[in-house]
Parts: structure tokens; C-alpha cells; sequence
């Protein structure tokens, strides 16, 4: 018999599979995936996201890749303090309103050491932190808080918005006193202009940088700004590939502590299930935006939890007053008490959120339920509906977000209610970018929205929403006491009639229910057990400085 | 001339310009015997129509309604009282199941019959006029660099694009299933009326002074009809895949109208977490739907091939090889 020896180089079909298998088995441990991503695990925050930033620029984008890493990058003349959160570990902002200080709430100063708040309410004056560099290496001067708003002025993108929120009357109300002192003045007192200069969207820009980027077709230098950024934060932009993942590491010239995470890896991974995997794998640390099945399926692993925190966010949907019947107070409230709201807390969102009782988020200071009344009755609807004239019911049409997978559940539970009481409802899918742009343009009689609004103020949430000339009033709701009642809150000083003020238009709001009230989903981080130092912050954002591996 | 069965005329020998006809009911007859011997091809026609009769007795039977939420029953495993569970808005899926096909199959059918229309009668002038000079012969062009352009496109994109554009529901995913196939059946009924428009038959008919409709009605397109029909039973299938796909991505029937695709989209998340229920079985029934059609469609191809329809039957094989006879 012949006896083949062989060498052990020669390759055969087995010698092959083998190596593939070994190959898999390899790449699909969990450490392997991670030093795929990065090289020192301990340094390096790896998060799995839905989207990687549309733009980097606020006055541009305030969609949900960017609301997550704008503050990574840029940092605020002021914020709030935070206290210990209800939950372990937890801290949050501190939003108790304490009239003894300037501007009626604690807050810590960031790029702004010190203020002087006029006891009018109309200037405040900034003295700026010397020595702050920005990632560009600019010093950071008054120079830059006035550039800041006057590209707010120009650019027309949020900035605008928020200039009208602060009441600015113009450029000019922005003034450089010295090279680290800035000035605020305005025409008439505004309670809430020290808490909206930290708001997310006003961040302060390296004007040396942005001068030197712009061009004179974009003379604010807005191209530079949508992908590269140029602020005083504590990361630095390392790439950003949009669809793909953008990279951050740490300053280590950042005036204020450093943050534990050198590298932030920012992924998209479009699919939650996926997001969920990578996480459950230890590939990454944090996995945004899992439905609550994936949630809850997180109960009883041993790398990775879920982190669950009272936040601002709602759940409503627009009813919108353009449309008859839905121009009838009685109609409105009746679908109101047809919306099964506890159901949808237990079932769909898996009790991850609770029932939406307010028409602002329930924890703001000034946020009341003592009107709410909208629990689920049908009876009650019913004979709503006999007193609006429509006792038969009627046809409409109810546009959900194909992007929220929680909103089709909820629109087919709404919808089968709807019917006990005679009200056919067609649901109309929309994707996600059509179902932004019918909202904007208040053509949908029936819409879902979830937002919140940032400013943890009753007067800003409910002229947010509620103001008849608000761009956010989607419902088309208009009420004139209301309004003014609104103005009223954001004009005076007096913390007890502004807040007298909200409660009083929260009564004729819950009472006209401009919306079908929900649900409060919460703010919920599934992450690694490793990962600790989550603070929560009202534009329910992530703060990778805030981060460390525990 | 006469209505000759169709499917009787496949081979050129079997041409029917004005032969003798044969009755209906013994070409369906022999067609029967074929398929039925073949367990390959009568698996098709067993699944379409149990397929079919499920979406027809579904309304009458005791089931749940397909379209009203259970806030009690939310994502409940298969059990007694939901044979296939439920979905996350409590919808009971066996009841959805055996609805979707009065949705999917509806649309599948009717978007295909209009394709085949349309690109068949479009085919049937254009390959009657290919070649000429004068104006049959531009549009006979233009109709071809037309059918180029439509097909340039991915069918899903291009279906996709036109449901967008018309809007969410089910007459615009018809129309835009037609539409999308139209050019199939064009270049299908071209080549066979290339082919068929040089045969004697054809060319006796046009000496004795039949007009381009006369051709086409009483000569060419009855025995150019077979490969038409196998290629609508393998697209109905394929536009029940099309129909499921756009529902998949949000562009299909409204929910909760009970449809497979929309079904799956709707459960598909939730596999990961360990229901797979309600995506599972809308998934299975959707893929042997479409197997049952590709078995239908192959059915009759086999048939109008005089060499696959002399091939043995696996039971003539098996009889063979055991010495007990052959054929």
C-alpha cells in the first residue's frame, strides 16, 4: 500500500475549513469585535447609534445624532447644577427653582466664571474664563460669545428661535465690554434668559476658526461647520463618516476635568435588534433607542442593563384644530378619554414610561396634573361626542412615524378604541422624513409627535407647543387668554405669578386638549455594567464627558 | 378557425389556423394527469388552492378579528386561544394569516392579468410591425426603447418610487405592479410573434387578406399563449414577494390590514428578543405561497415542451428501476 506523507504546509480542503471555522470563531468573541473598533478597551466608549450626526452644527440640525455629540464638542457659557437622580447612581440637573439666585435657578458657571443679573430682568453681563482654549487652540474671548449670536441673526437656522426666546432685540444686544466681558441687553424683562443661554442649542464657537473658514459664498461658515467643529468642549473632532460612524478623543488642553473616555466611537447601526446584539456581545457599551421588548429582554443578562430615568420626553398626538370636527373642544376631549393610555404603558412600552397626565413634562417646575381627567372612558366619549353634535362618529385620518416602531401598535390600539365610540381613524404610514415634513406643514388632521421641550421652564414648554405663534403649535391651537398668559410667564419676574400664570393657561389647555395625551416614554440607557456617571439632562442627550468605566 | 384550447397548441405540429379543434376537457384532462403524476408540480396547485380557500372561508369562520386590538393579549405566544399568537398590538395572527391573501393575492392577481394585457397586446402589434418602414415601425421602436428604460431600473426601486408618487394603498400598488411588468410580457409576446409571424399559417392568413388585428387575435396570440401563462403564474408569485416587500418598507396597504409583508415588518423586531411568532408565520406563509406558484408556473412550462412532457414520471422511474416494467 502507498503512504502519502505530508507536510505540515500542505494545504487541504479540511486544513481549509478548519481555518474558517477557527476565523468565525475568532471574530465573533466579543473582544476580538471591540479591538476591531479600538484598541484600549478601558479608554475607549464605543456606542451603537440609529444615525451618525446630520449636520455638527446646531443652527443647522437638531436631529438625534447631533443632539448627542454636540456637547462633546462645544461647551456653554453657563449650566445647571446636578443633584443625586432617584436612581442609584444616577445624578441629574438640579431644576428647583431657588429665586435667591440670579436668574431664579442654581446653575454653574462653564465658560462664564461670574454674572451679574440686572434685577430688572432685561441685561445680564458675562465675565469669561480666561485661558480657555478652543480644540483649534483660540483663546476664548468675548469676541466669540458675540460672534456666536450674531451668526444666529444671520444663519436663520435655530438661532433664531432662541434669540426670540431670550428676547434679544437684535445684534447689537449682544455687546463686548472687554476682551473676557460680554453683555446681554433687552428691551423687557425675561425670567428664563439666564436657563436658555445653557440650552443645548446655544453653544459658543471659536470665531477665529469660523472667521478663517469662511468664504464669501458662506461667510458664517456654514459647509466648515456641518462636518468639522470648532469649540471650547472637552473632545476633538477625529472623523466623521455620516452612515458610518464619527470618532472623538479627548482634549487634553480642555480647561475643565477631563473626561474618563479618551475615544468615543459614535457607530450607526440602523437596526435596534442589531444595536442590541453588539451590546448583549460587549462590542459596544452603550445601545441607543431599543424598543422596550429589547429593553426588557436586558433583565437578565450579566454585561448589560438598562438604565431608566423620569425624563422630559412625550408621547401625543396632534390633534389638529384646522380640521373639522376636530375644530370642537367636546370631539377633542372625547377622543381623549378613547385613548387606552394605560394599556399602552404596560403592553407596548413594556411599563418603560408612565401615562401622560400634563400637557409639559410632569417634573418641570410649575408642571401640574390637578386638571387632568382623560383617563380611559368610553361612556364618557361617547356622550362627548352626542353634546359635539357628531353622536354617529366620524372619518379621519391618523399619520404615524414608520421610523417609531412603538407608533403602528399604538395607532391600531387607538384605532380599535376609536371605533366603540363611531370614529374611523386610517392610518397613514409615513416615512420618517415625509412624516417630519407633514408635521411641519400641519397638513395631517390626526399626527403622533414625541419631543420635549429642552428648557425646563413651564412659560418656554407651554409657548413652545401652545403659543399660537409658535412654530411648534402643530395642532394649530389658538386661544387668546391662553396666550396671553403664556407672554404673561415669560415677561415677569415674580416666580409666584409666573407660575400662577402656566397653571392658570394649563387648566384652559387640558380643558381645549389641542392633544390626545399619551404617554411620558422616559429616558432609557441600555449600556454595559461597566459604565457608570450617567447624568440626565433634559434635551435627553448623551454626555460622553460624564462617562467612566466602572 | 377555431377556440382551440390553448394550451393544446405549444407544439408547431399542433398549430390550430384553422385545423381541427380539441375539446376542452380532454386537454385539461391530460394537463391533470401530467401534474398529478408529478408530486413536484402537484404540491404547487395543492398549496395555491388551500391558499385560496383560506382567504376565502376566513371571514366566515370563528376567528378573531384580524383587524381589532386586544390590549390584553399583547405579544402572546401561540396557545389555545391564539393558534399563532399575537403581535404587539394584540392582533391575533392566525386570524391576520388567513386573511392576507384576500389582500396579497388580490393584488398579485389583478396587477399581473393587467400586465399581461397590456405587455401582451403591446408585444403582439410590436412584433408583428418590427421591421417594418412608416410609422408601425417607429412605434414599434419606441415602444421597445420605452420597455429599455422601464427595465434600466431595479423592479423594487422603480416600484417603490411609483407607490411613492401615487400614495399608500392598495390601487397604487397595483398600478405600479402592472407597470413594472408590463415589459416582461412585452418582449415575452414579441419574440413568440416573431417567431409564429414567418409560419405558413400566418402567412396564408395575411395572403387572404386578415388585418394586423385578424392576425394577431385568430393566429398568432392563441399559440403564443402558453409561455404567457407560465409567466404569469411565476409573477403572480413574484408580485405577491413585490407586495409583501413594499408593505415590508412602509410603502405597502395601510395598516392593520392584514397582508403578509406588513405582518412581517411588524413582528420582525421582535425576534431577537425570542417572538418570532409574529413574524414566522406570516413569513412562512408568504414563502409557500410564492413556492406555489413557481411550482404552477413550472407545471406548465414542463407541458408545453413536447420533450419534458414525454419524460417519465418518478413513479414510471421508480417502477423501472424495481423490474416491474417501464412507462
Amino acid at each position: 500500500m502507498k503512504v502519502h506523507s505530508r507536510s505540515p504546509f500542505d494545504i487541504s480542503r479540511r486544513s481549509i475549513l478548519k481555518m474558517g471555522v477557527a476565523t468565525g470563531a475568532l471574530l465573533a468573541t466579543p473582544g476580538f469585535v471591540r479591538s476591531a473598533f479600538a484598541q484600549d478597551k478601558s479608554k475607549t466608549l464605543v456606542i451603537a447609534a440609529p444615525a451618525t450626526p446630520l449636520s455638527l452644527d446646531v443652527e443647522n440640525s437638531l436631529s438625534l445624532g447631533t443632539i448627542d455629540t454636540v456637547a462633546a464638542f462645544y461647551d456653554y457659557l453657563i449650566g445647571f447644577n446636578t443633584i443625586p437622580d432617584a436612581v442609584e447612581g444616577v445624578m441629574r440637573e438640579d431644576l428647583t427653582p431657588d429665586p435667591s439666585k440670579p436668574g431664579g435657578y442654581n446653575l454653574k458657571p462653564m465658560l462664564a466664571e461670574s454674572w451679574e443679573y440686572a434685577a430688572d430682568g432685561k441685561s445680564v453681563k458675562f465675565t469669561l474664563r480666561k485661558g480657555v482654549l478652543s480644540n483649534w487652540g483660540n483663546e476664548l474671548t468675548a469676541e466669540d460669545v458675540k460672534y456666536t449670536f450674531d451668526r444666529k441673526f444671520e444663519v436663520k437656522g435655530a438661532g433664531a428661535f432662541m434669540t426670540s426666546v431670550m428676547g434679544l432685540p437684535g445684534k447689537d444686544a449682544v455687546k463686548v465690554e472687554d476682551k473676557y466681558v460680554v453683555s446681554f441687553t433687552l428691551d423687557n424683562p425675561n425670567p428664563i434668559l439666564m436657563i436658555v443661554c445653557g440650552h443645548l442649542a446655544n453653544p459658543i464657537f471659536d470665531s477665529t476658526k469660523c472667521k478663517e473658514m469662511a468664504t464669501a459664498d458662506d461667510p458664517w461658515a456654514k459647509l466648515f461647520l456641518d462636518t468639522n467643529v470648532a469649540g471650547f468642549g472637552p473632545y476633538t473632532l477625529k472623523e466623521i463618516t455620516r452612515g458610518a460612524q464619527m470618532v472623538a478623543t479627548a482634549r487634553p488642553d480642555y480647561w475643565g476635568d477631563k473626561p474618563f473616555f479618551e475615544t468615543v466611537i459614535f457607530k450607526e447601526v440602523p437596526a435596534s435588534a442589531t444595536r442590541l446584539q453588539l451590546l448583549n456581545g460587549g462590542a459596544v457599551d452603550i445601545a441607543q433607542n431599543l424598543a422596550p421588548t429589547e429593553m426588557k429582554s436586558l433583565a437578565g443578562s450579566a454585561d448589560a442593563t438598562v438604565t431608566s430615568i423620569q425624563a422630559s420626553q412625550m408621547l401625543w398626538i396632534e390633534l389638529n384644530t384646522a380640521f373639522a370636527p376636530l375644530d370642537n373642544i367636546k370631539v377633542r376631549q372625547a377622543l381623549n378619554y378613547a385613548m387606552p393610555k394605560d394599556e399602552v404603558v404596560s403592553t407596548i412600552l413594556q411599563g418603560f414610561g408612565k401615562k401622560m397626565t400634563t400637557f409639559m413634562p410632569d417634573f418641570y417646575p410649575g408642571a401640574t396634573a390637578e386638571f387632568y381627567d382623560y383617563d380611559y372612558d368610553i361612556e364618557k366619549a361617547k356622550s362627548l361626542l352626542a353634546e359635539a353634535g357628531v353622536p354617529d362618529g366620524f372619518s379621519t385620518v391618523l399619520a404615524y412615524n414608520a421610523g417609531n416602531p412603538i407608533e403602528e401598535p399604538i395607532a391600531i390600539m387607538y384605532q380599535t378604541a376609536l371605533k366603540k365610540i363611531g370614529v374611523t381613524i386610517e392610518l397613514k404610514k409615513l416615512p420618517a422624513g415625509t412624516f417630519f415634513d407633514s408635521l411641519v406643514k400641519r397638513s395631517e388632521p390626526m399626527i403622533f409627535n414625541l419631543d420635549a421641550p429642552f428648557t425646563p421652564d413651564p412659560g418656554f414648554s407651554l409657548n413652545l407647543y401652545f403659543h399660537s405663534g409658535s412654530f411648534l403649535d402643530f395642532s394649530n391651537y389658538k386661544n387668546e387668554e391662553a396666550d396671553a398668559l403664556i407672554k404673561t410667564s415669560l415677561s415677569t419676574l415674580v416666580e409666584a405669578d409666573r407660575f400662577a400664570a402656566t397653571k392658570a393657561a394649563q387648566k384652559i389647555i387640558n380643558d381645549e386638549a389641542p392633544w390626545t395625551l399619551i404617554a411620558n416614554p422616559g429616558f432609557h440607557l441600555a449600556h454595559g455594567k461597566d459604565i457608570g456617571g450617567i447624568v440626565y439632562y433634559t434635551s435627553n442627550r448623551l454626555n460622553f464627558q460624564d462617562y467612566k468605566r466602572v | 378557425m377555431s377556440d382551440a384550447p390553448l394550451l393544446a397548441q405549444q407544439a408547431p405540429e399542433s398549430h390550430n389556423s384553422g385545423g381541427d379543434s380539441v375539446p376542452a376537457g380532454t386537454v385539461l384532462g391530460e394537463f391533470w394527469s401530467f401534474v398529478r403524476a408529478r408530486p413536484g408540480f402537484l404540491a404547487g396547485y395543492v398549496i395555491i388552492v388551500t391558499v385560496v380557500v383560506m382567504g376565502a372561508v376566513a371571514p366566515i369562520l370563528p376567528l378573531a378579528s384580524p383587524v381589532d386590538a386586544d390590549a390584553s393579549a399583547y405579544l402572546l405566544p401561540p396557545g389555545w386561544a391564539h393558534p399563532m399568537g399575537t403581535d404587539t398590538a394584540g392582533l391575533d395572527i392566525f386570524s391576520r394569516v388567513l386573511h392576507a391573501p384576500r389582500v396579497d393575492l388580490l393584488i398579485a392577481l389583478i396587477s399581473t392579468l393587467a400586465a399581461a394585457l397590456a405587455g401582451g397586446t403591446l408585444g403582439a402589434y410590436v412584433g408583428l410591425w418590427d421591421g417594418m418602414r412608416g410609422p408601425k415601425g417607429w412605434a414599434s421602436t419606441l415602444v421597445m426603447r420605452t420597455a429599455d428604460v422601464l427595465q434600466a431600473f431595479p423592479v423594487f426601486a422603480l416600484a417603490l418610487v411609483l407607490v411613492a408618487v401615487m400614495g399608500q394603498g392598495v390601487a397604487s400598488i397595483v398600478i405600479a405592479l402592472g407597470i413594472v411588468n408590463i415589459p416582461v410580457y412585452l418582449r415575452l409576446m414579441r419574440g413568440e410573434t416573431l417567431t409564429l409571424r414567418g409560419q405558413a399559417f400566418v402567412e396564408a392568413a395575411r395572403i387572404a387578406g386578415a388585418s394586423d388585428s385578424t392576425l394577431l387575435r385568430r393566429h398568432i396570440v392563441p399559440n403564443a399563449m402558453a409561455p404567457i401563462l407560465a409567466q404569469m403564474t411565476t409573477n403572480v408569485g413574484v408580485a405577491v414577494l413585490l407586495t409583501a416587500g413594499l408593505s415590508f418598507l412602509g410603502a405597502g396597504v395601510r395598516a392593520p390590514t392584514p397582508e403578509w409583508g406588513s405582518m412581517i415588518a411588524m413582528g420582525f423586531q421582535n425576534v431577537v428578543t425570542g417572538q418570532w411568532w409574529p413574524s414566522i408565520f406570516p413569513g412562512l406563509a408568504l414563502a409557500l405561497t410564492v413556492f406555489g406558484f413557481g411550482r404552477i408556473g413550472a407545471s406548465i412550462q414542463a407541458w408545453s415542451n413536447p420533450r419534458e412532457r414525454a419524460r417519465p414520471t418518478p413513479r414510471a422511474w421508480a417502477a423501472f428501476r424495481q423490474g416491474r416494467g417501464a412507462r
